[in-house]
């Protein structure tokens, strides 16, 4: 009787994406490593896609503020959209019509969910995934938070479900394609066993986790120069999973991805001062870690100028905030650039801040000579 | 008397002088009885005697090769090749299939051995569930022609015995929850027939045809289990072979002879765990042919032989690693095929006369850990005839007959 039932029922399907006509900008791949780096740290910026505070622990929860783990991020986005937002055919740098799915996905992280009708969510939201690298990866990164904190309702736990262990976001992946049999290391359509995908072999004998896992491990190489650091992630044991996903131990090594954890609150200082009153020119920047509250001790130090200071040059914890000042005292008009570096004892990648003076000198108003004769029109 | 020893002398001179060409003449009958096998069957003969004529017999013996089918994948285009067990350098390029990065195809041989159906998701095609493509090729005239499109490229085409139409499947991953199909398309006319659609299950699996190709014998997975279903075409009549309730089967293969079943299956409300299984639908009856704590990898029919070939996890208590064959319906011992240290096996397919098999060599300390595997053709000692090398991943798809 099912089967008879199932026989009969017919899906009818009309799907109607929610952007047409999107132009995008095709960013190199260093720009969107960038970008990566900073979504999966909810550090893109005003304006941008925030992540939520992540689940912790199964049974006995608590919300933490965490990252996604950056080489899930960046492994996502290449199993997605290859890191291009815009059609393959668009060059680097140049602008074309966004990558666009039949299943309405969108750009690099190839976000389907509230792209397939005009107003599933609001129109400018849809309009930046489309159209908005920065935009795109922030939002893919926020997706794939939500599937971290949805999976536990299915009981698609892993571990003790802790959001600092790259392992632990198994179900997570899985979920940010398709949460079904499909992905399911099971299924009888993927050969078992099968080798790591390292991007040599037909993703048809991997279900999608397992495509990002493997990358995480091989990146993809752009000139000979992997795309990232590579991450050895562990696979669970796929028999633990069965048929229906549900709680699995963690496997015996685990990993911890936070590409980049040193924030500074802009991007560069400036400053313009006349060289008859330079002044000493300040600016503070504060700077912080992207778990929060750290005591790691960390040092601040100035490249390439004896005009700039940096106070003070070392600390024990974020947040913090350097002064910088400027002494012009002594130099000629012109522009004048500077480096303040800051390092953290966790191995963070540090932070490189350019620092710019320019001193404007008097100003003299120049007026060309110009022989009478030379106004002279036609003749000799 | 003097007459009967001449007649006798004179048989002798006879025979004497006929001696070498009757010592060629033998020599050619055993030659041609070696080719044909019969010594196998009417002769006891000595080790070294055995050793000539197994040489001459082995289908890897100069005039006895092999051929075979298979696949190299590389992210933008895969070719398939038509290669020979004898001569490694004899190999002929069948089709190039350019597709969609990433996403290789999905090929299958004809059991008479002629044509090649395989499913291909084109460079532009955004949907390897629903937008593959059916091409077909001739193996002797290569020229590749599209029948239709609209399949799901994670399934390979499953020939009827005929060689006339193939059985596809059909996905709708957006609906919910997802629903499978299956569909019969005549190679000639490229008619399709639906035979399932819309069916709510994990997952559908197109298995083989019984004898005399009346039905289609499919597997479907549900969060209950596996079953196995019976589907004849001309009448639509589906009919439940066989259910395992809470199991997951996988390496659904049918006997040549059509009449019986061969999968393993991983059970976790039962001890053992793995089992590889043997399911006659005639009979109805279900046997299990081996068991362990540890998986069992891609059984295999041997042809003409009544044995099953198997792989194994290396932690496999039974089979540790290495390719076994274990009689049906006979309590015995596997008997070892092959097995190296820090690799394991999984069987592919015997070819036709059960001389060679073409197995996938994993190199790695368990099924988690896998730093590179090959396909390779064994002897039916053992013996490693070779590796199949390409610019690229291999996949074998079949065996000429």
């Amino acid at each position: 009787m099912a089967l008879a039932t199932a026989l009969l029922w017919q899906p009818f399907y009309v799907f109607a994406c929610a952007v047409t006509g999107a132009q995008a900008f095709q960013a190199s791949s260093p720009e969107v490593a960038l970008a990566m780096e900073q979504a999966a740290v909810s550090r893109l910026g005003p304006g941008y896609p925030t992540l939520p505070l992540l689940e912790k622990g199964y049974r006995d929860q608590i919300l933490v503020s965490a990252p996604v783990p950056c080489v899930l991020v960046k492994s996502v986005g290449y199993v997605e959209g290859s890191w291009r937002q815009a059609a393959g055919s668009v060059p680097v740098g140049g602008a074309g019509p966004v990558k666009q799915a039949a299943s309405c996905g969108y750009g690099i992280m190839q976000i389907t969910s509230g792209m397939r009708n005009p107003g599933e969510l609001p129109l400018d939201t849809q309009q930046r995934i489309a159209d908005d690298y920065r935009y795109n990866v922030g939002w893919g990164a926020k997706v794939l938070a939500e599937k971290w904190n949805a999976a536990d309702f299915l009981n698609a736990v892993v571990g003790d479900r802790d959001p600092a262990i790259v392992e632990d976001w198994y179900y997570a992946v899985w979920a940010y394609n398709q949460f079904n049999f499909r992905n399911n290391p099971n299924n009888p359509d993927f050969p078992l066993p099968r080798p790591a995908y390292d991007g040599s072999q037909s993703r048809l004998n991997y279900p999608y986790q397992e495509l990002v896992w493997g990358l995480a491990a091989t990146p993809p190489k752009e000139r000979g120069v992997p795309l990232w650091e590579p991450v050895a992630l562990t696979l669970p044991d796929s028999a633990a999973i069965g048929q229906t996903p549900g709680p699995i131990p963690n496997p015996a090594l685990v990993h911890g991805s936070i590409c980049r954890s040193l924030f500074a609150d802009s991007n560069e200082v400036s400053w313009s001062v006349s060289a008859s009153a330079p002044g000493n020119p300040t600016a503070t920047v504060t700077l912080s870690h992207a778990l929060g509250a750290q005591s790691v001790g960390w040092t601040a130090t100035v490249a390439g100028a004896s005009w700039l200071t940096a106070s003070p040059a070392m600390g024990t914890a974020f947040p913090a905030a350097v002064t910088l000042r400027a002494n012009p005292a002594g130099l000629s008009p012109g522009a004048y650039q500077a480096t303040l570096e800051v390092k953290s004892q966790d191995g963070a990648t540090p932070i490189s801040l350019p620092v710019r003076l320019e001193i404007k000198g008097t100003t003299y108003r120049y007026i060309p000579f110009v022989p009478r004769r030379a106004l002279t029109v036609g003749g000799r | 008397m003097a007459k009967q020893q001449q007649k006798s002398t004179s048989a002798h001179k006879s025979v004497r002088n006929r001696l070498p060409f009757l010592l060629f003449l033998s020599s050619i009958m055993l030659v041609v009885a070696a080719f044909w096998g019969a010594p196998y069957r009417t002769f006891r003969l000595n080790q070294g005697a055995s050793s000539l004529l197994s040489f001459f017999h082995h289908p890897d013996a100069p005039g006895r090769s092999s051929q075979f089918i298979y696949s190299v994948f590389t992210p933008m285009q895969s070719t398939l090749w038509l290669g020979e067990t004898a001569n490694p350098a004899q190999k002929t390029p069948l089709a190039a299939i350019v597709h969609r990065d990433g996403y290789g195809p999905k090929a299958s041989l004809s059991p008479s051995g002629e044509s090649i159906a395989y499913l291909v998701l084109p460079p532009e095609g955004k949907d390897p569930a629903a937008e593959a493509e059916l091409w077909l090729i001739n193996v002797k005239t290569p020229k590749p022609r599209k029948l239709a499109g609209g399949f799901d490229l994670y399934s390979a085409p499953v020939w009827s015995q005929d060689s006339q139409s193939v059985a596809l499947r059909t996905a709708s991953l957006a609906s919910q929850p997802p629903t499978y199909g299956l569909v019969l398309l005549d190679i000639k006319t490229a008619k399709r027939h639906v035979l399932v659609q819309g069916l709510p299950v994990l997952g559908i699996y197109p298995i083989g045809w019984t004898a005399g190709n009346n039905a289609l014998v499919y597997a479907t997975i549900s969060a209950s289990g596996t079953e196995f279903h019976e589907l004849t075409s001309s009448t639509g009549e589906h009919r439940l072979l066989l259910s395992i309730s809470g199991g997951l089967a996988r390496d659904f293969r049918i006997h040549p002879q059509r009449q019986q079943l061969l999968f393993t299956v991983y059970d976790p409300q039962h001890d053992p765990l793995y089992r590889v299984e043997v399911f006659d639908m005639r009979e109805g009856v279900q046997s299990s042919v081996l068991q362990d704590q540890k998986a069992f990898l891609s059984p295999v029919w041997k042809p003409d032989s009544g044995l099953v070939t198997a792989g194994s996890d290396p932690e496999n208590g039974r089979l540790h690693g290495g390719i076994a064959s274990v009689s049906l319906g006979v309590q015995s011992e596997p008997s070892p095929l092959v097995s190296a240290p820090g690799a394991f096996f999984a069987p592919i397919a015997w070819s036709p006369s059960g001389g060679i098999l073409a197995a996938r060599r994993f190199f790695g300390t368990d099924l988690g850990h896998i730093v590179n595997d090959q396909v390779m053709l064994l002897t039916d000692a053992g013996k490693t005839l070779r590796t199949l090398d390409g610019q690229g991943y291999v996949e074998f798809v079949g065996w000429i007959p």
